[in-house]
């Protein structure tokens, strides 16, 4: 469920781009990722339409995780209802059969219930949003306002550092920064300067 | 949005012609053929086994106590024979021991002429194709009230079959007049003009009266469709109108419109389907009924969409249309089968749970003898199916399956409406056979041919529509 290349290693490199034009921002993520470079993961203030496809990420295991809280949600009613209704103490309501068409209402609640906290917890999980978790990626303070972040891995040297910069720069970012130690209030961030353009 | 290709909107005209116009009118003609076939079928054997089958109608268990004798009372031909029954009725009567305090079978019918299943079969397939109709206006209203662009490129599908309303509605106001008070227990009971305290007087038909009754029936059935024809032929206009002057001004007043119209809407369906489809069982009513009318006509509505839609891109129209676009239909048709579903089973449930007798009754019917083939079929081609089948997304988007699913969703709801009617009307003259087949044939092949015709007198793009950039660039991501 997890994509472990989604954690930022505290060893790995990292250069990002910040960037203020979504339009010019979507290309960027688009050319990179054409180039075979890791992109490590996009930083938007609001969902960006197009960027899942432009950074070549892979379609979301949640529907799978989704079907299998329904099921355990589903075996959990069922077993519930077995035991209590018809198992240990087999109550007849109404004349009606102790298994049957009575069930359909809990059976039907208690998929949606797992289904929905499942979910939720996945979504906190792989989004860790967890307790006690300091956000490790916080690029840029206006990430969250109105500046997008491009994190892309440059350890693994499978682009040139200059040519990379200067593809974010020709793409339209405003700063490109590299930053080696990714703690919470211990980073270090090295400004790229703006490559010279001779006309 | 500038990221990726560049799309040109340029309009496309479709023509009608080759293989789907041989194919609908091919349909449609034996769809004739057998409905003429059905029809003597039917009426040989109603003369051959007529007496028995009086006989074995007298002795069902729903209404062993009261039972009416057919009696053809509108005719004044026949009012000789009114008068012999009517003594007939006096010896069977309901009222004569407990008159107040009687607790009437829900299913307090006539015997039925043989013609009624023919005008009985026209009638749900009528209504049928007016619900479906008007959930296509309903579905071009939608887009605008939500401001919904992902449709846009199919917007002229749901169009053109809205321009059907007045088929349907013509039909169903044909049969009520012509044959209602067959099909219809109340029509039958309201002729027959009886007071309180006379044999076979109904305590329950006759407080629903007010609203029972032929004259506001009628009015409702001609007012009804009329309203609708009006917005959709004041929507299409617009619509239409917009493809040449373009702007904003129009598809402002087309969203007050479309307000308008799924506002009035509501209201106006439960109305038609209490009248047309709830009174069948006319001592009966469900509470969620006209909702679980809607959600049926509203799933069947987007199987029609998509069948066309996956047509159309076959036949090399509606390029702009892509995976995209009919992921999203398959989403709906898969939201919207659950949807169905729980509105049948909140409504099963309760009666059931329940157990009066006068509520029950009518599942009673359902689940036994003819129809219980039926009753079962309805849950598995309506909810199993559907359910499993679009669950995946590669399913969804694939031409193939979302074909056969659209089938067994547009078979399943035809057999849900036949259910629905059935029973009711002519309990016991039930069946299917080239009857049904053809009529429901008939009406298939009109609809292909009426739509497809539609949609070739205009243009297949709403080309100036503000959202025609955003629906051709629809993405429902990774």
């Amino acid at each position: 469920m997890i994509d472990s290349k989604l954690y930022i290693d505290n060893n790995k490199t990292v250069t990002y781009g910040i960037f203020e034009n979504p339009d010019k921002f979507l290309d960027t993520v688009g050319k990179v990722h054409a180039k075979g470079v890791h992109i490590i993961d996009c930083y938007t203030p609001y969902p960006l339409h197009g960027i899942d496809k432009a950074m070549g990420l892979k379609r979301s295991l949640l529907p799978i995780g989704a079907f299998i809280f329904g099921c355990c949600g589903f075996l959990t009613a069922f077993s519930l209802q077995y035991y209590m209704m018809t198992y240990d103490w087999p109550m007849v309501i109404g004349n009606k059969p102790t298994i049957g068409m009575s069930w359909v209402p809990v059976l039907f609640e208690m998929s949606i219930l797992f289904t929905a906290f499942g979910l939720a917890f996945i979504f906190f999980f792989r989004s860790k949003l967890l307790h006690g978790k300091m956000p490790s990626e916080r690029f840029d303070f206006r990430q969250t306002d109105d500046r997008m972040v491009v994190a892309i891995a440059t350890d693994d040297r499978s682009i040139d550092k200059t040519e990379l910069s200067s593809m974010l720069f020709n793409g339209g970012a405003v700063i490109v920064k590299e930053r080696t130690n990714h703690d919470y209030d211990d980073f270090t961030d090295v400004e790229i300067n703006r490559p010279v353009q001779y006309n | 949005m500038s990221h990726g290709h560049d799309i040109h909107i340029h309009q496309e005209n479709y023509k009608f012609s080759g293989k789907a116009k041989t194919l609908s009118l091919a349909l449609l003609l034996i769809g004739l053929v057998l409905t003429v076939i059905g029809i003597f079928m039917v009426k040989n054997e109603d003369s051959h086994a007529a007496p028995a089958k009086h006989a074995e109608a007298t002795h069902q268990p729903a209404a062993p106590a009261a039972h009416h004798e057919a009696d053809m009372h509108n005719g004044e031909a026949h009012a000789t024979a009114v008068s012999n029954h009517e003594s007939d009725i006096n010896l069977h009567g309901v009222g004569l021991e407990h008159n107040d305090e009687q607790v009437y079978p829900v299913s307090l019918e006539h015997a039925k002429p043989w013609y009624t299943r023919v005008y009985l079969n026209i009638l749900l397939n009528g209504y049928f194709l007016l619900l479906i109709t008007v959930c296509g206006l309903f579905f071009f209203a939608l887009q605008y009230v939500a401001n919904a662009g992902w449709a846009t490129v199919l917007i002229r599908i749901p169009q053109a079959m809205s321009t059907m309303i007045p088929v349907g509605a013509i039909i169903v106001l044909a049969i009520f007049l012509i044959d209602g008070s067959n099909i219809y227990h109340w029509v039958h009971y309201e002729h027959q003009h009886l007071v309180k305290g006379d044999p076979g007087f109904d305590k329950i038909l006759d407080n629903k009266s007010w609203f029972l009754n032929s004259k506001l029936a009628l009015g409702f059935l001609i007012c009804i469709p009329l309203i609708w024809i009006l917005f959709g032929y004041k929507l299409r206009g617009m619509s239409y109108r917009e493809d040449s002057e373009g702007g904003l001004v129009l598809f402002r007043r087309s969203i007050r419109f479309s307000a308008a119209f799924i506002f009035i809407f509501a209201f106006t369906l439960s109305i038609l389907s209490w009248v047309v489809v709830m009174s069948v069982d006319a001592h009966w009513y469900s509470t969620i009924f006209s909702v679980y009318n809607w959600a049926t006509a509203w799933v069947s509505c987007i199987a029609i969409i998509t069948l066309f839609v996956l047509y159309l891109k076959r036949n090399g129209y509606l390029t702009l249309v892509t995976d995209e676009h009919i992921h999203d239909l398959g989403k709906f048709m898969f939201a919207f089968t659950i949807f169905w579903t729980y509105l049948w089973t909140a409504q099963f449930l309760l009666i059931w749970y329940a157990n009066i007798p006068e509520e029950s009754i009518y599942y009673y019917h359902r689940w036994q003898g003819f129809f219980k083939i039926s009753w079962f079929a309805n849950l598995v081609m309506n909810f199993l199916i559907p359910f499993l089948v679009l669950m995946t997304r590669n399913n969804k988007r694939n031409p193939k399956i979302l074909t056969f699913v659209c089938i067994v969703i547009l078979l399943g709801h035809w057999n849900d409406i036949y259910l629905m009617f059935t029973p009711g009307a002519i309990d016991t003259q039930a069946g299917i056979g080239p009857l049904e087949i053809g009529i429901t044939m008939t009406f298939v092949g009109g609809f292909i041919y009426w739509v497809l015709t539609a949609l070739s007198k205009k243009g297949l793009l709403a080309v100036k529509h503000p959202y025609i950039e955003e629906s051709a660039h629809h993405d429902v991501g990774v």
